[in-house]
């Protein structure tokens, strides 16, 4: 009798669920695309496999929704857990593919791996690798390919009483898992483990066959640091080595020497990183005949940028997107109440006597200190910065 | 390695020649089973190993013999020159430059391939190799004369001789970790692969299995299964992503290596028929010879 009740109980949940599935919006009746759960694309009542992988959509994940690290053990033998900087490398995915790099679909709660893969090696469905497979193999196909390396203790703790537990690399390991690193927290990158930083190129000089301007000058610094652009923003479907290359790691700002664009890149593909903030601007703009200066603040505006503001990326003043020859958000932002103890000497301009004695708007016209400051008014002839006050 | 003394081999010979003679019709190599539909195979997937040689140390550790600790085999300075499987590794990992990733080279493992017909089988003249029916092809101490005929005869050249040994040389080569799976355990290596690069399973299972990621996958697998047809067919199978004449397989055709030599050992020599036939002939030759020279001195 019990037997009998089980039997109905769990008949009545899946067919709970089913219907719950196909009144999904969107999918009015059993309309929707089968192929997405089932098996084949003409399921009938009496006959309708599920897929694999079945996952009703619940939109798309970003790589922030994602678990910090995470920690995997449940079949390791020969090794300790793995702590696994889940965002961190979800991040990086973002580069590449996103979350399907590993996960099979984004839609909907992921399953867990050992549902479709056997935690044992002896099966009957070789279709499918096995669960210590499946994972190794999203692991390594990165691992190996900017590391050349193989090394199982890279992410492997090793366990007492295994044939690593003796071995030197394993006595080098930190205590309590690599870099103390505790569930549920990340961790900085194990650069003593031989991790290679991203390459950060400099100034990039490539040569074109555009018959107005040969030469395309790319600061690569100033676009990653100054301009608030992320990785991502521009390098998409990229190998993990193209930046992460343990050859060229530590080699710094580099690249000066004049190099051939990508020949085998479409012209839209070669654009399309800089259209979108450089859309209106002419050809001239990126094409010249020759190497490009790097961006000089003080030739530019005739205002030199102190220490304090060197080092801050353009938007802090000039507000996001191309950098605007005023500054919208102004000095208040930061600086709050300083006309009140204003020193003008800080502006990398000091007045002399006589200047100072003068009303702001006798040389700034309209109080607008964006603009050069008109000498012409009382002096003949000069201007700013040429001349000095 | 020579149990056997000089008289007792030559006993052994005549009357395995006899039985040879008697049943030469429908001799073979090894056992009749030993292509039954359900012997097991290991399907390397090259694209998918990673070169860790893990399952070098693993081999050496499952037949007892001597190897460095397992840190070591990280070392990836020896895909530098290419090696062979030898009498101290009865496996090696070897690799070869993958144009597509230059940072991830092609690796393939190198063994004995356990072909369904054996040529090595065929050609030991006592009977120290053997197909068994669970796949391998086993060598047998206790049997083998030393002649090496087998590593001669092997189309993969995997055969390998302990020269080094003065005393008792053994033959080496992967036995397909015949002692762990009589314990229905895994091969060495299968278990060990980090990546399930070697699927262990029933070869007729494996053929399915390959030729449907060639399938699926077209961009990453050049459309051969080696093995499946080369020499008759072998129960190691290979899928790879470059053509396998880059990977230094051998170019073999389908008929089985041992297939010739066999036609003419037991079509020729069938029954016992053509060297009786020569010896009457010869006899018949000697009897008008010593009749003639009596006629002439008359």
């Amino acid at each position: 009798m019990r037997t009998f009740l089980g039997v109905c109980a769990v008949f009545l949940f899946s067919a709970a669920g089913q219907a719950q599935v196909h009144r999904r919006p969107g999918t009015p009746g059993m309309s929707g695309d089968c192929l997405r759960c089932h098996a084949t694309a003409a399921p009938t009542r009496e006959r309708h496999p599920l897929s694999n992988c079945p996952r009703p959509g619940k939109g798309r994940r970003s790589a922030g929704q994602g678990p910090g690290a995470i920690t995997m053990g449940e079949i390791s033998d020969q090794y300790g857990p793995v702590t696994f900087s889940h965002r961190k490398h979800a991040d990086m995915a973002e580069m590449g593919e996103g979350c399907v790099s590993c996960h099979e679909d984004t839609d909907g709660p992921f399953r867990k791996c050992a549902a479709c893969h056997s935690t044992s090696r002896r099966r009957d469905d070789l279709s499918k690798p096995d669960l210590k497979a499946a994972l190794h193999r999203l692991c390594v196909d990165c691992h190996l390919e900017w590391g050349r390396s193989t090394e199982c203790l890279f992410c492997h703790a090793p366990k007492p009483g295994t044939v690593r537990a003796d071995s030197p690399a394993a006595n080098a390991f930190p205590k309590g898992g690599r870099d103390g690193a505790l569930p549920g927290t990340e961790f900085a990158a194990p650069a003593a483990k031989g991790f290679p930083r991203a390459r950060k190129p400099g100034r990039l000089v490539f040569e074109t066959n555009f018959e107005g301007g040969r030469v395309v000058t790319f600061f690569h610094d100033d676009h990653a640091e100054r301009f608030g652009l992320k990785c991502v923003d521009c390098h998409r479907k990229r190998s993990c080595a193209s930046c992460h290359d343990p050859a060229k790691a530590g080699a710094g700002p580099q690249a000066e020497a004049p190099g051939p664009a990508r020949k085998t890149a479409s012209m839209e593909d070669l654009h399309r990183p800089c259209a979108s903030c450089h859309a209106d601007d002419s050809c001239a703009f990126c094409h010249r005949d020759r190497p490009a200066e790097r961006f000089d603040h003080a030739k530019k505006s005739g205002w030199p940028l102190n220490r304090f503001h060197a080092r801050l990326a353009c938007r802090r003043c000039h507000g996001a997107g191309p950098a605007a020859p005023k500054p919208p958000s102004g000095c208040d932002a930061c600086h709050a109440g300083w006309q009140a103890k204003f020193e003008h000497k800080k502006t990398g301009a000091p007045l002399n006597e006589a200047h100072r004695a003068l009303e702001c708007s006798s040389c700034h016209g309209e109080k607008e200190f964006s603009a050069p400051p008109a000498c012409g008014g009382c002096h003949e002839g000069r201007s700013y910065p040429k001349d000095r006050p | 390695m020579q149990k056997l003394d000089r008289r007792a081999f030559l006993k052994n010979t005549l009357a395995l020649a006899g039985a040879a003679g008697l049943q030469a019709g429908t001799a073979h190599a090894g056992p009749k089973n030993a292509l039954s539909p359900d012997r097991m195979g290991v399907l390397v997937d090259t694209t998918v190993c990673i070169g860790c040689r893990n399952c070098e140390w693993a081999c050496k550790t499952a037949h007892g013999m001597k190897t460095p600790p397992i840190e070591s085999y990280e070392d990836r300075a020896v895909f530098s020159a290419m090696r062979r499987p030898d009498d101290t590794a009865l496996t090696v990992v070897n690799a070869y430059p993958n144009p597509r990733r230059p940072e991830v080279p092609f690796t393939v493992k190198v063994q004995c391939m356990h072909c369904g017909r054996p040529a090595c089988v065929s050609a030991c003249i006592v009977g120290a190799l053997s197909k068994q029916e669970n796949g391998a092809v086993v060598w047998d101490d206790a049997k083998c004369i030393g002649c090496r005929y087998c590593m001669i005869a092997c189309p993969f050249q995997v055969p390998a001789f302990e020269y080094r040994k003065a005393i008792e040389p053994k033959v080496m080569k992967c036995d397909f970790c015949f002692e762990r799976r009589k314990q229905d355990g895994l091969p060495a290596c299968v278990e060990t692969c980090p990546v399930e690069a070697l699927t262990f399973g029933p070869r007729e299972e494996l053929v399915r299995v390959a030729r449907d990621r060639v399938k699926r996958r077209p961009e990453r697998y050049v459309s051969h299964v080696y093995g499946e047809f080369e020499v008759g067919g072998t129960d190691w199978l290979y899928l790879a992503g470059t053509d396998f004449a880059g990977l230094q397989f051998p170019k073999l055709g389908r008929s089985p290596a041992p297939g010739v030599s066999e036609s003419i050992q037991h079509g020729i020599f069938a029954y016992f028929v053509p060297p009786v036939s020569l010896y009457a002939l010869l006899g018949l030759l000697m009897w008008i010879a010593k009749n003639a020279p009596a006629e002439e001195g008359d």
